[in-house]
């Protein structure tokens, strides 16, 4: 084993009485990259975090370049030379592009003081450097979108110039071009000696990126080997611990029927939507696609009453007025939202008060929650959706994150919506729980429920969609059906116009 | 709208340094200054000898130091998403020693004043480890320990009076190369800020209260942050109180409570967001200005003096309007 390289043993973890991590091992190389797959909850997270110093290990060792390393703080990791992007990114809103990615090494810095001219300029040099242009280092993050956010955080590490870069997660929300730079410096890093662990869900970009891969299941190493020498489907298996047919679930038998559930008629809100009209018949997955940021957001919030808009919106012949959330969910209008944390779930609540809490007048009478429906109402959901936990009254942040959103979506079942919206609901979740979200998607349509559902992977629109509509600076910029639903029309659809780019 | 495609093909030019741009998020901390030139220039029309005026400069400016050294130090704990009501205890604890135990004259008194600094980082730092190593908001901390040094000051001076060293009188009045001595304090409050600003110390403070658990991944020590922060805040306050004792020549032993919101006017006025991660201590002291303005305002209108507490509450709640919409904004 060479001198330069990062070896854990036993390594052990636990909250609060759950064990995320029971002895795993790893080993890495320099020059390579590593990556570490698994399913949500399976303890990837829980190491990048003890690697970081952002928690402390109940037990196990840590060895990075052959010296024994002690990681109990983000100080110490630091100093040890380890640099992480984070999943949820670490730069600070309220200081500028250059604070941040200079954060505890200003270039100049004298009586405590941090020369701010020679700190932009340094910014700025580093950025360029980095093959970065166009972001100006004296905003604010704040102000920035979320794939800039995600690639300065990546510059931001590497501009520490670790000996162990961590990247959790990195591309969620970069362009394929952008995936490009970021793969392309993260082989420039290990070609020159560094050691690059790469967390990611998407088995492509793995493939793509890395020279070894770790199998994590259960907060143990299950499997690790060259890349070339583990197929996409033993990869999986080795992630359930079983072997899947299929991610997706078989298309629908025939077309849907021809009641108009909802109908959508010029629905705007400027700046960000401006004019989409559509119809969603009864049992019917219809996908939004697109570019992030092309009014698909604005879309969703405005049929869900969060944000006003004009236009008309008739759901199963009856108009709706929009204008809070309560008239949509009495028109029989659910958002499963992107960000679970802070728009779906209350994370100190239990289970059962999560999911009961979007049904409560179902279940009430004269305004008092009945027990009994209650129970019954939540028992089923619990139980279709094979949620992991511990009884009902745990509280929800303590669930991993592809348990959170099965939460979410009891919840908006339990709702029985005559349309439902999904914003992105599978983003960071394992490809297990997508698949099972995928399957309830389907058994919903045949149920008669009508999905509407906006993704960034363009391999759900793909599988999933009857019909796809492609959204372009609040517009829609096309509308693909059948044969049409392929991934090279959407990505050309989405980039639109002159340049025709093939996807990673 | 993330990165454009063209970021990664014709490169911006990189040879000047950019410069920090005035941005939408900025306008809250700028608008202090427009309140306190609006009600300067309404008073300066209606009456200008309230502001030209033989010794109205001074006059005036002898009542903004105290709130604008409390509102400084009060900006730092809003900075970490804090806030420090015990200040008032600060104040009012110093005072009731200044007018009874520590009134020495001559130079005696010098030890005797760094005493009660030394008092006011004491009771900054035993507020700072409560909110830094308890989970205990630091609404609650402060809370308590303003009621404590309240009681004690109390114990200290238990009516208004006392008598104030003669030499501390004299020290705080008068001016220095023709200019009120009110007016050097003020300005050097703003240099400090000037001068601050830049330091790691508030890169910190800002780090906090933008995102703790960010902040902490950055290998900020935000214990010992937090700390120095109430720390600042509870020496600002012995200042204040050094500042107003000498001024009423007397000490009293709840003269300090009057302090703890119209700080907090001061600092919301100024623009600092409660939500922490955002704020300038200049703006907080502009924000003193205007505030104390208002009363004046209402002498140069003639009008009865119950209007000045009602367009104190009026111009607050303008100002914090205009800055949650802003930030809202800001924010989306």
């Amino acid at each position: 084993m060479s001198d330069r390289s990062l070896v854990i043993s036993g390594l052990r973890k636990s909250f609060g009485g759950v064990e995320a991590l029971r002895g795993a091992d790893l080993a890495c190389h320099a020059g390579e990259t590593h990556a570490l797959i698994g399913e949500n909850g399976a303890g990837k997270s829980t190491l990048v975090k003890v690697l970081s110093g952002a928690v402390r290990a109940d037990g196990g060792e840590i060895s990075l370049n052959g010296k024994t390393l002690r990681v109990d703080s983000p100080m110490q990791a630091r100093a040890a030379g380890i640099a992480t992007v984070f999943q949820e990114l670490s730069l600070i809103p309220d200081l500028t592009v250059a604070s941040n990615l200079f954060y505890g090494i200003e270039p100049k810095v004298r009586a405590g003081r941090v020369d701010r001219r020679a700190l932009r300029r340094a910014a700025a040099l580093a950025l360029e450097g980095l093959g970065i242009g166009g972001i100006d280092v004296a905003r604010n993050v704040r102000e920035l979108s979320l794939g800039e956010r995600q690639i300065l955080e990546v510059c931001k590490a590497l501009i520490r110039e670790p000996s162990l870069l961590i990247l959790d997660e990195p591309t969620s929300a970069l362009l394929p071009e952008e995936v490009q730079w970021l793969f392309g410096k993260v082989r420039e890093f290990a070609e020159a000696g560094g050691i690059a662990l790469f967390i990611s869900h998407r088995l492509e970009e793995i493939e793509i990126l890395s020279d070894r891969v770790t199998v994590l299941r259960g907060g143990v190493d299950v499997g690790s080997g060259p890349i070339a020498e583990m197929a996409e489907a033993r990869l999986v298996e080795l992630m359930l611990g079983r072997p899947v047919e299929r991610v997706f679930p078989a298309a629908a038998a025939g077309p849907g029927s021809d009641e108009v559930v909802c109908e959508i008629t010029n629905l705007a809100s400027p700046p960000r939507l401006r004019g989409v009209t559509m119809a969603i018949h009864r049992g019917e997955i219809v996908g939004v696609g697109g570019l992030q940021g092309q009014g698909q957001l604005a879309l969703f919030l405005s049929l869900f009453g969060v944000i006003r808009s004009t236009g008309r919106v008739a759901v199963r012949g009856r108009e709706v007025r929009l204008r809070h959330p309560r008239a949509a969910l009495d028109a029989g209008i659910a958002l499963v939202p992107e960000d679970r944390a802070t728009e779906g779930l209350c994370m100190t609540l239990s289970v059962r008060d999560n999911i009961s809490l979007g049904s409560l007048s179902d279940i009430s009478t004269a305004g008092l929650v009945s027990q009994t429906k209650e129970r019954s109402a939540i028992a089923l959901a619990a139980s279709k959706l094979r949620i992991i936990m511990q009884n009902l009254r745990q509280e929800v942040g303590a669930l991993s994150g592809g348990n959170q959103q099965k939460v979410i979506l009891g919840r908006v079942l339990a709702q029985h919506p005559a349309l439902l919206l999904m914003y992105d609901a599978t983003r960071g979740v394992d490809v297990g729980t997508k698949a099972e979200i995928y399957r309830l998607m389907r058994e919903q349509c045949e149920a008669g429920t009508a999905i509407l559902f906006y993704s960034t992977d363009v391999q759900e629109l793909v599988n999933l969609a009857d019909r796809v509509f492609v959204l372009h600076d609040g517009q829609i910029r096309a509308h693909l059906e059948g044969e049409e639903i392929t991934e090279s029309r959407i990505v050309a659809e989405s980039v639109g116009g002159g340049v025709r780019k093939q996807v990673r | 709208m993330s990165v454009s495609p063209e970021a990664f093909g014709p490169r911006t030019p990189f040879g000047r340094v950019p410069r920090p741009r005035f941005g939408v998020a900025d306008l809250p901390l700028a608008m202090a200054y427009v309140y306190v030139a609006v009600i300067a220039g309404a008073v300066f029309i209606l009456e200008p000898a309230l502001l030209d005026g033989s010794g109205a400069m001074g006059a005036n400016f002898s009542l903004v130091v105290p709130l604008a050294l409390v509102a400084f130090g009060q900006t730092l704990a809003m900075l970490t998403r804090g806030i420090d009501l015990s200040v008032g205890g600060v104040i009012s604890l110093s005072s009731a020693l200044l007018a009874t135990h520590l009134n020495a004259r001559g130079w005696l008194l010098l030890p005797e004043l760094l005493a009660i600094v030394a008092l006011g980082v004491l009771i900054g730092c035993l507020n700072g480890l409560m909110i830094a190593f308890t989970p205990i908001q630091p609404f609650i901390v402060t809370l308590a320990t303003w009621s404590i040094w309240d009681g004690v000051a109390f114990g200290v001076l238990p009516i208004e009076g006392g008598t104030v060293s003669p030499t501390l009188v004299k020290a705080a009045s008068g001016g220095f190369l023709r200019v009120p001595k009110s007016v050097w304090v003020v300005v050097l409050l703003l240099l400090l800020w000037r001068w601050l600003r830049a330091t790691r110390f508030i890169g910190d403070l800002v780090a906090i209260g933008s995102d703790e658990s960010r902040a902490r991944l950055l290998g900020v020590r935000i214990g010992r942050r937090k700390l120095q922060a109430y720390a600042a805040t509870g020496l600002l306050a012995a200042l204040a109180s050094i500042w107003v004792t000498a001024q009423t020549q007397a000490g009293s032993p709840d003269g300090g409570d009057q302090f703890i919101l119209n700080s907090v006017a001061a600092v919301v006025i100024g623009g600092t967001s409660i939500f922490g991660g955002k704020g300038s201590a200049a703006s907080s002291i502009m924000g003193s200005i205007a505030f104390l303005l208002i009363p004046i305002l209402v002498f140069a209108l003639n009008l009865s003096s119950f209007w000045s507490i009602f367009l104190e509450g009026l111009v607050l709640i303008v100002a914090v309007t205009f800055n949650s919409i802003i930030q809202t904004r800001a924010r989306r």
